[in-house]
């Protein structure tokens, strides 16, 4: 009765879980797990997933997308490939990085060129031939975006300059990293004319889908998305519908389906809706990737793993070894003070995943044989692991170090305005009870951030200029659900002095009063949920109807004893209420 | 590549309709299928990996529901309505039945077609009644009891559903129970160590939950029993509180895009329809949408409620269970059922969705077109007194105020058991319908001095407006624009909760920052309070 594609999925799934936990528990990145998923399963370890029991055999890989009989796993695969890249474009927001915009620009610059000259020299020396030493060095040239992204996100170091810096050149790397699969896409052509006429026909084409993206980005989607944000699974539908549109349109154009999820993502990466939205996608991609990444494992022989073994060692640390010297070198030259340069620069050594998208689309192409593809993830298994450990501990590291590195300090260090938020309040939901309240706590906290989920609202208060930061009071506005870990950092919750939240979600409530240890005032909807977060901690607990009966009550009491009195106190009330609905 | 077209045209149909559907209010799932009934002829519906995928979609739709069931309301929710539910599906699904024996359909299509009338969709249904539920209106807590049981059968057919002979149901049964009861032990002893295993970390959490779902799925297709009790297993073997949130959350997207696919797919399946499919849809379209409220209303008037409680629950429940079209596509699949039966309940199901909520925003003129008939009572001898509309929580307040300025009050409600409540306690108190004249005279409002409602209802507001005595109105509205109307209309005060809160919360604000004494007293004084009410 078990069908083949249950069983393929199950042993995949249960295998990737449980590698996953070990890789928690020796603090390493998913991502290795499920790698190592495809390796273990595959061919090479117990074999349990084979090329005639799975669809993904080698050579279906290289045939491509979409080709093989039996696809569904290669098309969540691919489709986990495509969504990877159109959040990607979706983290693509300036904001944090504009201050800083000038040295980021250089360092990435300079990093690409001068890792991309390291890594052909180091390929060319361990005797590889000039072109596939070009490949090599074109597909290892850029940081693990997802990886060092995560890591300093747990580590909360984000906001900290240098991670700032970091994402900053991760941007810039991401962009070439869509040039780099640009080029890959053409395919391996004959004479030299057919090559420079099927690149300029790509950028031709990426540039067309480029300048769709810029010109939806302007004019339909602010709408659209206004229109979609009112009901969460509208947003992710949309949302979903205008990636497969540009993955569409580039599949038909022939350009790569990544460009185009890519550039799809990068369209909407300025909405104020589009942390919603990411929200919503990073699930479904999470759930198609790992068969991606496993996939890349399982399509492996050991012979095309292990051929250049040696090579990928001495490389790996060769490399790590020389990178670390040039970004460090171009930190420094962009008078970045000692601790962020170094600190920066250990973030983002190691080989990155989009090399063994890279790599796995070369070998696809015919542009390299298959063990390049093996040595590729070998350098990622290797720099993987290693570079999450020495992140981990990088300040410890930087500080045992510190007295040989003293004489690059540079003289006048750049400085920055801290954008962490500390000690503020946060208020979820802004309706008629907190509208009061915010200018109160504006006085008392200096820092108010006010996450709403309602798009009218957070129109209404972008329009009237509720989202802004002077010297004196900073007023921050966020769109979003705090059920989303992401809305939760991005509100800092761990450093708020104070949190009201009138959202009446009796689980939230319950996992906040769990995390949290700062002064919380929460909306419960009945007394039983109210009393019992009363019980797990919370300050104070409103019950909307209980706080309104005591107001009714003082009212009555009034009319009671004096209704004239009464009347006159109302009416002060009446006519704020035909004030405001004018 | 063909796949790649499918999902784009699905994506981007569903899309285009929710957005118009929103617009109106409509609810999602209807969006949906109409989006497959109309981009079929694009959607390349015989590839079996589009097949596949929308059987995802299943499996996580299921999950979800599994993931929210939450044992602890089980008792207090079903026992409510446990006897107008069952009642009620018996009988809905007995005129289903007999739809499909009057059309000639064999016994087993039959039995397809009364389940898909027994059974109305708490998605939907839920998904309209959203403010009702949330404001605790009686007739919202009801029909969420209702579809609560509903579903709960559902699971219970789904297990014996595909059940060829007795013998087979009845093991299918056993099974079922025991995969059932797996996942409770899993969820109350394994689920807790794995998730904190997971240190906190989202991703693992779902991927954990992602293996339970295919682990009890396979299980399932060893054994022989639908996939959709395995898939529901699995919901509840991770509903462990607090993991439960985050995997609403993350398992919720998934679920979105996967059950976007199933539905539209769905719809994609039928073709242009014929005399007899749609004959047979009619039949089920009159039976959920007219029949199921009608018999509603009754069984709930038989329990003692009011006529206006009775239909607004009954309203509710005029919609096909998206669980239901799930039990029709594998009986379809299986083969037990012909096209013709499985087209008629996919689209009696998108037309009742749809229909669903036209009748929940025309409900006020559908009970007014109602006819009743009650007997006149006598009026309390009183005046000068208070007429208090609601008794819920500001009503008791209200109560409290006016026992302490001792002056003469009657509670008007429309829930039985908070009047002989009242009236134990010796109040004056009457089980009646705001919008009828009687009850008014009952309570003697002609000689009332005031009357105040705390119901949130516009309806009841605009009504208690229209009375001419007594002159002094207070009512209640949930917004500035709604409160200036009733000013408008005669109200010396509108009570708007958001706002009395907020006043009694700013008064409270510096005290609860500033001072720690304060905040204790305010913890003190509310608990105490919080668990009067509670006790009460």
């Amino acid at each position: 009765m078990i069908s083949t594609f249950t069983t393929d999925f199950a042993v995949l799934l249960i295998a990737a879980t449980v590698l996953g936990f070990l890789a928690r528990k020796t603090k390493q990145p998913t991502i290795v797990a499920y790698i190592v998923t495809g390796l273990v399963m595959g061919p090479i370890g117990f074999a349990v997933l084979t090329s005639g029991h799975l669809p993904f055999d080698l050579s279906s890989f290289i045939d491509g997308p979409f080709v093989a009989e039996d696809q569904l796993i290669e098309i969540i695969s691919e489709l986990g490939l495509g969504f990877l890249l159109f959040l990607l474009g979706m983290e693509m927001s300036f904001g944090k990085v504009k201050e800083i915009i000038k040295p980021v620009g250089f360092i990435a610059v300079g990093q690409a060129v001068l890792q991309g000259l390291a890594s052909t020299g180091v390929a060319l020396l361990l005797g590889f031939d000039l072109f596939t030493s070009l490949m090599i060095a074109l597909a290892t040239t850029f940081g693990a975006t997802p990886i060092i992204v995560k890591v300093l996100g747990d580590k909360d170091d984000l906001n900290e300059l240098y991670g700032r810096v970091d994402v900053g050149i991760l941007i810039f790397q991401d962009l070439y990293l869509v040039v780099a699969l640009a080029i890959l896409t053409v395919g391996a052509m004959s004479g030299i004319n057919e090559i420079a006429f099927q690149i300029s026909r790509v950028f031709f084409m990426m540039f067309v889908i480029a300048v769709a993206a810029y010109l939806t980005s302007k004019y339909v989607l602010p709408t659209l998305l206004r229109f979609s944000a009112n009901n969460s699974t509208t947003l992710l539908t949309v949302g979903l519908a205008w990636a497969f549109l540009f993955i569409f349109a580039s599949e038909t154009f022939d350009v790569s389906v990544e460009i185009g999820a890519f550039l799809a993502g990068l369209a909407l990466a300025q909405s104020p809706y589009s942390t919603e939205l990411k929200e919503r996608m990073e699930p479904v991609t999470n759930f198609f990737i790992v068969v991606f990444f496993a996939s890349i494992g399982l399509t492996m022989e050991m012979s095309s793993l292990l051929v250049y073994w040696k090579e990928a060692v001495i490389a790996s640390f060769l490399l790590l070894g020389i990178n670390f010297c040039i970004v460090f070198g171009l930190y420094l030259s962009q008078n970045f003070d000692l601790e962020t340069s170094f600190l920066g620069t250990i973030s983002m050594l190691q080989v990155s995943e989009f090399s063994l998208v890279l790599g796995a689309l070369a070998v696809q192409q015919g542009f390299v044989e298959p063990g390049i593809l093996g040595f590729l993830s070998l350098m990622a298994i290797i720099t993987m692991p290693t570079s999450t450990y020495y992140v981990m501990y990088n300040r410890q590291i930087f500080e045992k170090v510190r007295p040989y590195l003293e004489r690059f300090e540079p003289e006048n260090p750049i400085e920055t305005k801290d954008i962490r938020h500390r000690d503020h309040a946060v208020v979820v939901g802004y309706d008629e009870s907190t509208r009061k309240l915010v200018p109160l706590l504006e006085e008392i906290y200096k820092d108010v951030l006010i996450v709403e989920k309602d798009p009218k609202v957070v129109e209404e208060l972008k329009e009237t200029g509720h989202d802004y930061k002077n010297t004196d009071v900073s007023h921050e506005l966020i769109y979003g659900d705090l059920i989303h870990e992401e809305i939760r950092n991005q509100s800092s919750l761990d450093n708020a002095a104070l949190l009201v939240s009138m959202a009446p979600d009796h689980e939230l409530n319950k996992k906040i009063l769990e995390e949290l240890d700062c002064l919380t005032i929460l909306k419960a909807k009945n007394f039983e949920d109210a009393v019992e977060l009363y019980d797990l901690g919370a300050d104070y607990v409103i019950v909307k109807e209980h706080l309104a009966g005591e107001k009714v009550e003082d009212l009555l009491k009034l009319y009671l004893e004096d209704r004239e009195l009464f009347l006159e106190e109302v009416e002060t009330e009446k006519q704020k209420i035909t004030e405001a609905s004018e | 590549m063909e796949i790649l077209l499918d999902l784009t045209v699905i994506f981007t149909a569903a899309a285009v309709m929710m957005l118009i559907m929103d617009r109106y209010n409509h609810p999602t799932i209807p969006a949906y299928i109409i989006a497959g009934l109309l981009m079929g002829s694009l959607i390349s519906i015989a590839s079996d990996d589009l097949l596949n995928l929308a059987q995802i979609g299943v499996a996580f739709l299921v999950f979800v529901f599994g993931l929210k069931y939450n044992p602890g309301n089980l008792k207090s929710t079903a026992k409510t309505t446990l006897n107008t539910s069952l009642v009620q599906m018996l009988l809905t699904g007995g005129l289903g039945f007999m739809l499909g024996t009057l059309l000639g359909f064999n016994l087993n299509e039959s039995l397809y077609l009364a389940i898909a009338s027994a059974l109305s969709s708490s998605l939907v249904g839920l998904q309209l009644t959203e403010r009702e539920i949330h404001t605790n209106l009686l007739h919202g807590r009801l029909s969420e009891s209702i579809h609560f049981v509903q579903d709960m059968v559902a699971f219970g057919l789904f297990a014996v559903v595909l059940s060829t002979t007795i013998e087979s149901a009845v093991n299918a049964v056993i099974y079922s129970a025991l995969i059932l009861g797996t996942a409770i032990l899993i969820r109350d002893y394994v689920f807790g160590f794995i998730a904190d295993q997971a240190e906190g970390n989202q991703e693992l959490l779902t991927m954990a939950s992602l293996s339970l779902l295919i682990g009890f799925i396979g299980l399932t297709e060893i054994i022989g029993v639908s996939m959709v009790v395995g898939a529901f297993a699995a919901g509840i073997s991770a509903s462990k509180f607090p993991y439960n949130l985050e995997l609403l959350d993350t398992m919720g997207s998934i679920k979105d895009f996967f059950s976007a696919i199933f539905f539209v797919v769905l719809g994609a399946l039928v073709t242009l329809p014929s005399q007899q499919v749609l004959a047979t849809a009619t039949g089920l379209i009159i039976i959920t949408a007219i029949a199921a409220p009608v018999i509603t209303y009754f069984s709930l008037k038989v329990s003692g409620y009011d006529n206006r409680t009775a239909l607004l629950t009954g309203l509710s429940l005029d919609q096909v269970s998206e669980l239901a079209l799930i039990i029709a596509i594998q009986g379809f699949i299986a083969g037990m059922i012909t096209e013709t039966v499985f087209e008629a309940i996919i689209l009696a199901g998108a037309a009742t969705m749809m229909l669903s909520s036209y009748t929940k925003k025309h409900e006020e003129d559908i009970y007014n077109a109602f006819p009743d008939n009650r007997e006149e009572r006598k009026s309390y001898d009183i005046e000068d007194h208070v007429i208090i509309v609601g008794h819920d929580v500001q009503g008791k307040k209200i109560v409290e105020a006016l026992k302490e300025k001792e002056t003469d009050f009657v509670v008007i409600d429309n829930d039985p058991e908070k009047v002989s409540e009242l009236r134990e306690k010796g109040f004056k108190a009457i089980y009646g319908d705001i919008m009828d004249e009687l009850t008014w005279k009952e309570a003697n409002h002609k000689k009332a001095k005031l009357v105040v409602s705390t119901v949130p209802s516009r309806k009841v507001s605009e009504t208690i407006l229209e009375l001419e005595t007594p002159k002094d109105k207070i009512v209640r509205a949930e917004n500035t624009s709604e409160a200036a109307e009733m000013l408008e209309k005669g109200a010396i005060h509108v009570i708007i909760p958001g706002i009395a809160a907020s006043e009694k919360l700013e008064e409270h604000i510096e005290g609860l920052i500033k001072d720690e004494k304060r905040r204790e007293e305010l913890r003190r004084e509310n608990l105490l309070e919080f668990k009067k009410y509670l006790n009460s």
